[in-house]
């Protein structure tokens, strides 16, 4: 759950302007840089289709870590589906929406305790799986690391010979890594010079969704695999009860301001195709975080006392083991809260 | 034109409002050319605010906009929550809540139970009077609704079309489920106020510091030297049906479509070139005038919002803004604003600050000490406050709502369209005719 932010081509912000002036002179009552303490924003049209014909969907707040002020939009593209955040913030802030104490920086025993621990055992063997097949000396990159969670247990679990190597935009979470011995490199996966065609598997946990641009960030991984790498991406799901429920405000998958695209199986396979990468499959996965975080949203956003929000976090054991039993019988009827799609690039050797 | 000889004719919008400078904002982000022509020396239009030295805030009319447009035009971190909102009618020298306390009196709740009955086979409406009997029954119609229409549109209610009683988008219990959410929320939920948009619990009003001309401005800052000030457009140039280019400040500017936001009569007559718009050179606008006193002392009304029909005032409507927005006025202060429907050039019109205050503080004797609380008056005016939908120019009124009959003329915004909208609906209504106006030049490069 970190951050691994594409390049924002294409994308205006509100000030300093770009584009084609026609002629003539700026009003003369432009306000100065007098915003209170908002965050600077910029308009983007759909990922996918290209269109900028949305509706607002939901509204809300950084009821997480209250990064800013500001109130913001999930749109809905009437063309695709897909739901995005629009406005959203510019690159340059984003040291400020990832806070020092943002959790994937520093998802640890430590600080997350015996959660930690279920979370350790339970994605050990998910991320067993993605490898099934790997060769003795795979090279596997996790796109997005964030304090490297996942590279650690590929480095406990996996094969000695397997060589793990992390990205990560954030400096803070690239320093957390390194403390661990993991090779993490800083910076996006499209600006980093990293060995065209030479992964066996890369990994986006919970990555695509807090980028700019997720097609770009795709095709640059697809420069990275070998013919016939596997490209493993988890992510939050809309089609859901809990996006029905709490889709108007208080859904914990918005993550508002982080989470800038949010897709439906539809969406995803779409973005995958235009990568073009081969769906091997897509299929929801059980999580309980949605679920939790909308509750914990909801109290915080009326006001409930703090020890009754804090028994709704990533730290709450009781809700977290609660909602992974409802969330299961939502991932029995097809429909659990995360969504995970395993592409394959072309054995042809085309582009 | 040197500097667009060799490019691609810019779309020209005509005014600097809302709806202007959203229409324009939105196709510079799609890389489209765009040149905004505004008359006056400032933008904003309808939304720009007065405020005085002694803190008073003027906007033209009480305004409200949405956390949901704010956030949308990227300025929710400096809009302030609004907490209350809330309506009530003074009829006969009681106050009624607004709209379930007239329920109160027998008289009106058999009036707007018979109508419910009788709603599942209305008769065909003929009129705007027709429409409001049929759907609150004669009582209600005849008393409050009827009465506040005329007075607002300056019109027999017999004479107006039935669009102008629009349509009821939410129920009944919807709307009690969002008067229970504004209470338990302490926030003011916005009901009854976007017709584009879904009205939800999450939805609510919110006040920009400065004014809700700070919308205009940030949409302006994507606009940098594409907004020309003290522009106005003489002149929409048609050819063949087609719109051509504008003729502003004597010179003749190629376009490859023009976005106006002009009061429809005064758009028909700026088009040259072909007729097509000619029907529309009788669409009347109300002008209104907006009384603003201030006076010592908060809540001399019994709540934002007072109806007052027939009661023999010059005013139709009163509003105590700081009641929902404090901070309109100075602490210790209020701001009482009544709305004055007026002909251009009529008494009302031609009264001076000091008259119209006097006019209408003998009709507030009702508010104790009303005199020795008084400290003045601020008149505003508008010569086209709202659009008036008489039925002899409804078949025209109606093919103009599907498109002006001219290619490549847009008419957005409130006074653009003819029509009732709200802050946030002329947003997402601009944002679908941009989108429409990019369809139809694919369409024409195709």
């Amino acid at each position: 759950m970190a951050v691994q932010q594409a390049n924002p081509a294409g994308r205006v912000p509100l000030t300093g302007v770009s584009g084609t002036p026609v002629r003539g002179t700026a009003p003369p009552d432009l306000p100065p840089a007098d915003r209170s303490n908002g965050l600077e924003l910029a308009h983007v049209a759909c990922c996918i289709c290209g269109a900028e014909d949305c509706v607002p969907i939901g509204i809300g707040e950084d009821f997480e870590y209250r990064t800013s002020p500001d109130t913001f939009i999930a749109m809905r593209c009437r063309q695709c589906g897909l739901v995005y955040l629009d406005p959203r913030p510019t690159p340059t802030e984003l040291p400020r929406i990832y806070p020092p104490n943002y959790h994937a920086f520093d998802f640890s025993a430590e600080r997350f305790g015996f959660v930690y621990r279920v979370r350790r055992a339970l994605e050990g063997r998910r991320a067993l799986q993605w490898c099934r097949g790997l060769p003795e000396d795979a090279r596997i990159l996790d796109v997005g690391c964030g304090d490297g969670f996942h590279l650690r247990l590929l480095r406990d679990f996996g094969r000695p010979g397997w060589v793990i190597e992390g990205v990560d935009a954030s400096v803070r979470a690239v320093d957390a890594a390194r403390h661990a011995n993991l090779v993490v490199h800083h910076g996006t996966v499209e600006q980093l010079d990293l060995p065209p065609a030479s992964y066996d598997l890369v990994l986006l946990i919970a990555t695509i969704e807090h980028v700019d641009d997720p097609l770009g960030v795709l095709r640059a991984v697809r420069r990275l695999l070998r013919p016939g790498g596997r490209v493993v991406i988890v992510t939050d799901n809309t089609a859901t009860l809990d996006f029905a429920m709490f889709g108007g405000r208080h859904w914990g998958g918005y993550h508002f301001p982080r989470h800038f695209n949010l897709f439906n199986r539809a969406t995803l396979q779409q973005l995958g195709e235009m990568a073009d990468l081969e769906v091997d499959s897509v299929q929801t996965v059980v999580s309980p975080v949605n679920w939790v975080y909308s509750v914990r949203n909801t109290l915080v956003d009326w006001g409930a006392p703090p020890w009754i929000v804090e028994r709704f976090s990533l730290r709450a054991p009781v809700a977290l083991a609660v909602f992974t039993i409802v969330d299961t019988a939502h991932q029995m009827a097809g429909a659990g809260a995360l969504l995970r799609m395993v592409l394959r690039r072309p054995d042809s050797n085309h582009a | 034109m040197p500097e667009s000889a060799h490019a691609q004719p810019p779309v020209i919008v005509v005014g600097a409002g809302l709806a202007g400078l959203t229409a324009a904002a939105f196709l510079r982000r799609r890389g489209i050319p765009v040149r905004v022509c505004e008359a006056g020396p400032k933008i904003a239009g309808l939304a720009a605010t007065h405020v005085d030295a002694q803190g008073f805030s003027y906007d033209f009319g009480a305004h409200f906009i949405t956390n949901r447009l704010a956030a949308a035009i990227g300025v929710s971190a400096d809009c302030r929550p609004v907490t209350h909102y809330g309506e009530m009618v003074r009829l006969g020298g009681r106050t009624y809540g607004y709209p379930f306390g007239l329920m109160r009196d027998p008289h009106f709740l058999l009036s707007g139970l018979g109508a419910r009955v009788g709603h599942w086979s209305p008769p065909p409406a003929d009129s705007a009077a027709d429409v409001f009997r049929s759907r609150y029954g004669a009582a209600l119609a005849d008393e409050i609704a009827i009465p506040l229409l005329e007075s607002w549109a300056g019109a027999r209610a017999t004479d107006l079309a039935p669009a102008v009683a629009g349509v009821l988008n939410h129920s009944i219990g919807h709307t009690v489920l969002l008067k229970i959410n504004s209470r338990l929320r302490h926030r003011a939920i916005a009901i009854g106020y976007c017709h584009e948009m879904p009205e939800t619990r999450y939805v609510w009003h919110v006040y920009p510091v400065g004014g809700v001309s700070l919308l205009c401005k940030r949409l302006a800052q994507e606009l940098e030297s594409c907004v020309d000030l003290e522009t106005p457009v003489d002149q929409i140039l048609v050819d063949q049906g087609r719109v051509v280019g504008v003729r502003a400040k004597g010179r003749e500017l190629a376009a490859a479509a023009v976005v106006s936001t002009a009061p429809v009569h005064i758009l028909a007559r700026m088009v040259s070139g072909t007729d097509a718009l000619q029907p529309m050179a009788r669409f009347r606008y109300r002008p209104m005038v907006f009384a603003n006193l201030r006076f010592t002392g908060r809540g001399h009304l019994p709540d934002t919002m007072l109806w007052t029909p027939g009661a023999g005032a010059p005013f139709f409507r009163l509003t105590e803004t700081p009641l929902s927005m404090p901070w309109l006025a100075p602490p210790g202060h209020t701001l009482i604003t009544a709305d004055l429907g007026c002909e251009v050039g009529d008494a009302i019109w031609q009264s001076s600050d000091e008259e119209l205050g006097e006019r209408c503080l003998e009709h507030l004797d009702w508010i104790p000490n009303v005199r020795a609380r008084y400290r003045g008056c601020r008149v505003v005016r508008s010569a086209v406050a709202y659009p008036v939908f008489l039925r002899e120019y409804e078949a025209d009124r109606q093919a103009f709502a599907q498109s002006t009959g001219v290619a490549g003329l847009y008419s957005v915004g409130r006074n653009g369209e003819f029509a009732h909208w709200l802050m946030e609906d002329v947003y997402w209504r601009a944002l679908s005719a941009m989108r429409r106006l990019i369809r139809d030049q694919v369409d024409l490069a195709a």
